[in-house]
């Protein structure tokens, strides 16, 4: 019997590899070494003979398979669901592994029904205990979590959540290189991309700021906002929002830090009434500095926290409002 | 000659879950306590809002559909007082026992029986987070879906759905039938029930239907889930005076050279 084989869906962006898929490689790279298997890496896109090559060169990494084909740039569910289910057939993995991103889980979801497989979204860890796949992921907000094993599904199939495993690095040797063709169907490509316009910086300059407050839902509705603008007035940031009160609509999308909004790495975060749900942590998460100001204890956001209090935002934020002004004076 | 136009249909599909800002953990076997509150789930109460916009500008014929146990009539009944027209309970009292994809079968199966022409999910579920079953429903049915939709247009059986994409908004255009996922609630579409709303549903009839529990072998195991250890060197102030903890805070930003 041939070797079992570790799939990775590598993902690409703006003509880069998604720093996530290099993430993706480690955890594969790990895996096939547990089952003593072979990691191929498949890239799909349009015109991406160049991330296929760059790929070829990360360590870890056995064999690259490129898929190319018009339809799956840009990104739409129902094409990629049609070439990965492909791809997925042709290789015949033990294992499948897809980054957590936004596009990952939305074809990724449809991948496994099409096959019938069971998948696992947002792995944190994965591991073979007798020889079956077990991935530890986060429910109910992060605040627990819990290990899936998958007992009577193969291949495995899991998306892997950004950050949960280190990046790998590229390195002399090159893997090899082999294309796949796949037939893309009719009733994939309904759906069309009409529109598309990048958030820039963000409102203030999000992306690029030294300091950021963001608030969240703890603010309970959005006039209460303006008790995060003042906090992030005093200390010269930009204020960020979270999932939640976008979906609310009490802020701006283009406000938003986490998966679906911005990510930023600023010296101090400070996150008053955010749980840090997964969603908000990739997003901020490489800040040098965290501050969390939260009334629940086990809010998540005390996990990556430097600085946490655990209290009442609207006793705390004028407090610290009131002193940092008489310091700045 | 073209035909009548009929009225468009609309499935939301509605999960009870617990509260989320109630969960504890216990500090000593680190497991949560889900306490005993259900509620609708967030996103899923979004698309009731995206449905009764659609009916409100389109004109439409809206039914809610749970699957879960006898008590989820609750989030149906909610439902219904803020102005969904029908509503249905798929008998499933181990709704979180079997995997997404079971669940987005037996929905979809239930979505076939009725001819809608869309169907409306709320983006994932406060509890389990999967976010699966909207898409998989769709893959069941062949139809497209599009997801993190935060908008809806409509004109001539074709979907115009804006959404919330990764740092960027995009305009997606797609033909009925079709599943959307609802991210977001626009402070405009989201409905409270009245209490004339809440004496009216009470007198709609909410059929139960029964579905054969799935008799293939589970395909995914899970463990009890527990809380993790803190990860973080960082310092906690808890149950000190405010003012206190302010000036611990303006101390340390002060030492870490942050003001
Ligand atoms: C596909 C998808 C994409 C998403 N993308 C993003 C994203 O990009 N960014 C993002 O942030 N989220 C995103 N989310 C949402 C995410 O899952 C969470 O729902 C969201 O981050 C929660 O926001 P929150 O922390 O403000 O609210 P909650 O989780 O409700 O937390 C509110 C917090 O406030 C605290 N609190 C309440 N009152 C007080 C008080 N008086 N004083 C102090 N603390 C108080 C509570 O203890 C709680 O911890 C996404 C979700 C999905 C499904």
């Amino acid at each position: 019997m041939s070797s079992p084989i570790v799939l990775v869906i590598g993902e690409h962006r703006n003509d880069r590899i998604r720093p996530a898929s290099l993430e993706l490689v480690t955890a594969a790279r790990e895996l096939a070494n547990l089952v003593d298997g072979e990691f191929v890496v498949a890239v799909a896109g349009s015109d991406i003979g160049h991330i296929a090559s760059e790929f070829a060169n990360v360590e870890g990494v056995d064999r690259v398979v490129v898929i190319e084909h018009p339809s799956l740039a840009p990104f739409l569910p129902g094409p990629w669901t049609g070439a990965v289910s492909s791809i997925i057939l042709q290789i015949e993995p033990f294992a499948v592994l897809i980054p957590s991103s936004i596009t990952g889980r939305d074809y990724a979801a449809r991948v496994a029904a099409r096959l019938d497989l069971a998948l696992v979204p947002d792995a944190l860890t994965l591991s073979i205990d007798e020889g079956q796949v077990v991935a530890h992921r986060a429910v109910l907000g992060g605040r627990v979590q819990t290990a899936v094993r998958f007992v009577a599904s193969s291949p495995a199939m899991v998306t892997v959540a950004p950050g949960a495993y280190s990046r790998s690095v590229t390195c002399e040797h090159a893997a090899p290189i082999e294309s796949l063709r796949i037939a893309v169907n009719d009733r994939d490509t309904r759906a069309t991309l009409v529109d598309k316009t990048e958030h820039t910086a963000g409102a203030k300059g999000l992306t690029g700021a030294n300091r950021i407050v963001s608030g969240g839902r703890g603010l309970g509705k959005a006039e209460n906002f303006a008790l995060v603008e003042e906090l992030a007035a005093v200390l010269d940031a930009a204020v960020g929002a979270s999932g939640a009160t976008v979906g609310a609509g009490w802020r701006a999308h283009s406000d938003q830090v986490g998966s679906t909004g911005h990510t930023v790495s600023p010296k101090l975060y400070l996150a008053v009434g955010i749980s840090g749900a997964p969603q908000h942590l990739v997003g901020m998460s490489g800040s040098d500095h965290i501050v969390a100001i939260n009334r629940d204890p086990d809010a998540p956001i005390f996990k990556i926290a430097s600085f946490g209090i655990v209290g009442d935002l609207f006793e705390i934020v004028p407090a610290l409002i009131g002193q940092l002004k008489s310091t700045v004076d | 000659m073209s035909e009548p136009q009929r009225e468009l249909t609309i499935a939301v599909l509605i999960k009870q879950v617990p509260d989320i800002n109630a969960v504890v953990v216990d500090p000593t076997s680190r497991q949560a306590n889900i306490g005993g509150g259900r509620v609708m789930n967030t996103y899923d109460a979004y698309a009731v809002g995206e449905a009764l916009a659609i009916k409100d500008r389109f004109g439409a014929q809206v039914t809610a559909i749970a699957a879960g146990p006898p008590a989820a009539r609750d989030v149906l009944l909610r439902a219904l007082a803020t102005g969904v027209d029908e509503a249905i309970l798929i008998d499933l009292p181990n709704h979180n026992d079997i995997d997404s994809l079971t669940t987005a079968r037996i929905l979809a199966a239930e979505i076939v029986k009725h001819n809608f022409d869309l169907v409306l999910a709320g983006q994932s579920t406060d509890d389990c987070e999967t976010g699966q079953v909207g898409p998989q429903i769709a893959e069941t049915l062949k139809w497209p879906h599009v997801s993190l939709a935060t908008h809806v247009e409509l004109s001539d059986r074709e979907l115009r759905v804006s959404r919330d994409a990764e740092a960027s908004k995009e305009t997606i255009e797609v033909p009925l039938p079709a599943v959307l996922m609802v991210l977001s609630g626009r402070e405009e579409s989201q409905r409270y029930p009245t209490l004339k709303g809440m004496m009216a549903a009470k007198k709609k009839t909410i059929p139960v239907v029964e579905v054969v529990e799935p008799t293939a072998a589970r395909r995914l195991e899970w463990s009890v889930p527990v809380a993790i250890e803190r990860e973080a060197e960082g310092i906690v102030v808890q149950g000190v005076p405010t003012d206190e903890a302010a000036r611990q805070l303006v101390a340390w930003l002060k030492e870490q050279k942050l003001i």
